[in-house]
């Protein structure tokens, strides 16, 4: 049944104009960028991107006050620079408004002066109140130093100077020669690689110094950062189409229908999630292929990771296409999730290229980059495909228990806080005396997944406002007990919790959320400094697993009796934020 | 303007405010501002190292020509003297190679990297030729130029030149058309939205002419997107982040929005369905940003031609510079403006064939 299903969706995908539209999209970027690409790579190494930008043109205004001569005929050959020539008077007085954003003086007898073999003195006034003068000043500058150079060249061999030869040598060429004829250049290049792979395990802590490390390794692997810039386009389109499929159903009542067949929901979901996937896949290989073809991909490898992507991305749009009422409700949570996701696995690659690469390889893109330069581990390949998987595993569990309700056929639509309390009430065990404190313990893990992804949303929104560590602190604290708090009052939605009941309930969340957030920071631990893993975790047992208890078990007792609400809240907080300093002024 | 166009304006806005998704939407938009400042500030941090203009590495030197460490480092070559010939064991890490430079005119350079060889050995070259004809000849000849810089201890970050240059040329206008592209979707949705609910033949039956139910709809759109701008400029502010000549901007800016929603109004009596409607805007967006955004190596020049016309230029030229020449930014205004009122006067005919309307 599911197979003929699968067949019923993929024919439907066909038909769709969307779809076609799609494709055909994807045809054409194909076909641009395989020609294009060589000169685009080239380009953006060169740092050409800003000459090559549309709106890169006449980005420089220079006032120049002097007669035409060949330095200035070379500067206005310069797209970038637009010249606008002044006398001396009006220069300064367009210089103060900011109109230049440099004014170039250059001598009268400049041009004598360069055949006669005498030397002048070109001026380039700035206006420091400009940011504009900092580009000007280095675009003026490297072209004159271009030009300056050019000119002793021709002095040089005007005057037949002799010059002396450079000889590119591949060892030290004196004395005992003890580095073996092998060991040449290249074979340093190598061994920085290695130093990248297998030193940053003992020193991770310094960042400028890991930035310096892969300075060298940083511009071969800009191609591989191009290629999956292309192929995460088709994800990033089908994405789309499940959403499609999910609520076409719901706005054009099909799904009706389908319900009634007798077939389990969960396989009408899976046909649908199955379709889109032998779609991207067929993309995927199709792409792959073509750019390895024309030489733009090494390792065919790369569909592993990328497939694991593709579940990932298709995971979160199935949960998103089941839960949205309509296309306008999903059309916006798309674009959230699609931008949260691409950030996502765009600053962790970003942090795999600059050096951070046992921290990026949570994101299975790292991989994909970790392949494309050979330089893949088995350990980092498991530990960029274990999370993504496993986080698609519970969001399509997700999605199926959602499925099998009438409500996202019918409405009215629960809301998050209801499907909360439904989730509570499943956990619910007949024991009276250890119900709550079951759910809580349970709602504890699932605090730790919300407050990370909330810690980071809110972390990045403060620090551009504030770069205090106490604010991010503070924000954190109360993101974590808000979290927390979401399993004691689904708990006491279910029993009647008294006071003492509702510390013990608070305990059991802080006791979930620290055990699972310990269970995390050792898996980091372990891939980041195995030497001190077993310490940390000891450590963070004790301590922060002290401090999770305590301030959720306060903010329980006000949950029990909702009078002291507010005060036992901010007591919670209070507690952890403390803590939080506390650990601060310890690390310092 | 009539009272009523008023009215209706102010109940379109009330009913972009009811919806939740919207304001949700500002504040992705919020996050991503922020990101991409994020972005740009890293962008540039990373590529200080990568390729820093000012510097040629730093290189071990043993020299037999006296001075040639000065001068190397006129030509933005780094060294640390060796006082042996020989070298033994790793280069370490923050070390480009090794130079020998013998009396002989003979130099010999041992690389990391081998592909800077080529502009290497230039300025190797002419720093030796330098150190060697010091005092020999007259300084003038091997001194063709000195650059003098005003005010005398200016001095600047790479990374600063970096952030500038990334955020003037490509996020400050990506910002500022955020906003625009958002409120095309909201508007399409509006008047599509009402063809779904069969509630725009009511619309059309009151005494409103079809000009002023445009009108209606496009003003809370356009007071959205001018307010969500100005809020973009006061966060990136936050920052330190200037843009000029804000006015400018704004009149600019909404010719452009003038010209974008009426085309948003064209999709929207074209499609029948907000789905349509959708893929229409996301396709006619894609296409814009990547005219707007992409680098083009092309030398073709009529293509060039038509790219100098490119809206984005007159948005980076009033944005980024303090003071601006009026006249030039004009020639945009009167071309933009041109083009704004003639797919305005297609949209408007598009509306007042019935047809578009009732499907």
């Amino acid at each position: 049944m599911i197979e003929k299903m699968i067949k019923w969706e993929l024919r439907r995908l066909f038909k769709n104009k969307k779809f076609k539209i799609a494709f055909i999209l994807q045809l054409l970027v194909i076909l641009l960028i395989i020609p294009l690409f060589g000169s685009y790579v080239r380009a953006l190494e060169e740092g050409g991107f800003f000459n090559l930008s549309v709106g890169g043109k006449g980005y420089l205004p220079i006032g120049i006050y002097s007669e035409k001569n060949s330095l200035t005929d070379i500067i206005s050959e310069n797209k970038r620079i637009e010249i606008l020539w002044l006398d001396e008077k009006k220069g300064f007085e367009l210089l103060e408004s900011g109109r230049i954003s440099a004014l170039l003086k250059i001598e009268r007898d400049f041009e004598d002066n360069l055949r006669s073999y005498k030397s002048s003195t070109v001026k380039i006034y700035i206006n420091s109140e400009n940011p504009k003068s900092i580009p000007a000043y280095s675009e003026l500058n490297s072209i004159i130093l271009g030009f300056r150079d050019g000119a002793i060249e021709s002095r040089i061999s005007n005057l037949s100077i002799v010059k002396p030869e450079v000889e590119l040598v591949y060892g030290p060429p004196f004395g005992n020669n003890e580095i073996p004829k092998n060991e040449n250049s290249q074979g340093i290049i190598q061994e920085q690689i290695q130093i990248d792979t297998t030193n940053i395990l003992t020193n991770p802590s310094n960042f400028e110094e890991q930035i310096e490390k892969t300075r060298k390794s940083f511009e071969d692997e800009r191609g591989g950062y191009i290629v999956l810039l292309v192929l995460l386009l088709p994800l990033f389109l089908s994405g789309g189409m499940l959403i499609d499929l999910l609520i076409s159903e719901k706005e054009k009542k099909t799904g009706e229908v389908l319900l009634a067949l007798p077939i389990k929901r969960e396989k009408i979901f899976y046909s649908k999630f199955l379709s889109i996937m032998i779609i991207i896949l067929f993309q995927l290989l199709f792409w792959i292929t073509a750019l390895y073809y024309f030489g733009r991909v090494t390792n065919p490898l790369i569909i592993l990771p990328l497939t694991i992507t593709a579940i990932l991305l298709l995971s979160i749009t199935g949960l998103i296409g089941v839960y949205s009422k309509n296309y306008k409700d999903s059309a916006l949570i798309v674009t959230v999730t699609f931008i949260v996701l691409f950030f996502f696995l765009f600053g962790t690659s970003t942090l795999y290229l600059v050096g951070l690469k046992e921290v990026a390889a949570i994101s299975p893109l790292s991989l994909v980059i970790a392949i494309e330069n050979g330089t893949y581990s088995t350990k980092e390949t498991i530990f960029s495909i274990l999370p993504s998987l496993s986080f698609s595993l519970i969001l399509m569990f997700a999605s199926t228990a959602l499925y099998r309700k009438d409500e996202f056929y019918f409405g009215p639509r629960p809301s998050i806080t209801q499907l909360i309390f439904n989730l509570a009430g499943k956990l619910q065990i007949k024991s009276r005396s250890y119900g709550p404190y079951f759910i809580a313990l349970i709602f504890g893990f699932i605090a730790v997944l919300i407050s990370i992804i909330l810690e980071i949303f809110f972390g990045i929104i403060t620090i551009y406002f504030t770069e205090s560590i106490f604010v991010i602190l503070a924000l954190w604290a109360i993101i974590e007990e808000l979290s927390k708090s979401i399993g004691i009052f689904s708990a006491s939605h279910y029993y009647k919790l008294k006071w003492h009941e509702g510390l013990m309930a608070g305990m059991a969340s802080g006791l979930g959320f620290a055990i699972f957030e310990n269970i995390m920071f050792t898996g980091f631990a372990l891939n980041i400094f195995p030497d001190y893993a077993v310490r940390i975790l000891i450590m963070r047992t004790f301590l922060s697993g002290g401090v999770h208890i305590v301030s959720t078990g306060v903010i329980g007792v006000g949950i029990a009796d909702k009078k002291y609400l507010t005060l036992t809240f901010i007591i919670g907080v209070i507690i952890h934020f403390g803590y939080n300093i506390m650990m601060l002024q310890g690390v310092l | 303007m009539r009272k009523e166009i008023i009215y209706l304006s102010i109940k379109e806005f009330k009913d972009i405010m009811k919806e939740k998704v919207y304001i949700f939407a500002f504040l992705l938009q919020l996050f991503i501002v922020i990101g991409i400042v994020l972005i740009g500030s890293s962008y540039a941090y990373i590529q200080t190292y990568v390729d820093d203009p000012g510097s040629q590495g730093t290189y071990l030197l043993y020299s037999e020509v006296e001075g040639l460490s000065r001068y190397l480092t006129q030509e933005s070559i780094k060294s640390v003297s060796l006082r042996n010939k020989e070298f033994n064991g790793a280069l370490p890490r923050n070390i480009d190679g090794i130079i020998w430079a013998e009396k002989n005119n003979s130099v010999k350079v041992l690389l990391k990297n081998q592909s800077n060889l080529d502009y290497l050995s230039e300025s190797i070259k002419r720093a030796y030729v330098k150190a060697k004809l010091n005092g020999s000849i007259n300084e003038e000849i091997l001194n063709p130029i000195s650059i003098a810089i005003y005010p005398e201890n200016y001095s600047y970050s790479i990374t600063d030149l970096f952030f500038v240059e990334i955020m003037q040329i490509l996020f400050i206008p990506l910002i500022l058309l955020l906003p625009i592209f958002l409120s095309m979707n909201i508007l399409s949705d509006s008047i599509v939205g009402e063809k779904e609910r069969k509630t725009f033949e009511i619309l059309l039956a009151s005494p409103l002419k079809r000009i002023e139910i445009i009108l209606g709809k496009i003003i809370p759109t356009f007071i959205i997107s001018i307010a969500q701008i100005l809020i973009w400029i006061i966060v990136l502010r936050v920052r330190g982040i200037s843009i000029f000549n804000i006015p400018i901007l704004i009149i600019f800016l909404s010719i452009i929005m003038l010209l974008l929603f009426s085309m948003s109004i064209v999709f929207s009596n074209i499609s029948s369905n907000i789905t349509e409607s959708n893929l229409f805007l996301t396709l006619f967006m894609m296409v814009v940003t990547l005219i707007m955004f992409v680098p083009i190596p092309s030398e073709n020049s009529l293509l060039k031609e038509m790219l100098s016309y490119s809206p984005i230029i007159p948005i980076i030229k009033i944005s980024s510079n303090p003071s601006i020449n009026f006249l030039e930014i004009g020639k945009y205004i009167a071309i933009y403006l041109g083009l704004a009122l003639v797919s305005l006067s297609i949209a408007i005919k598009g509306l007042s064939n019935d047809e578009n309307i009732r499907l």
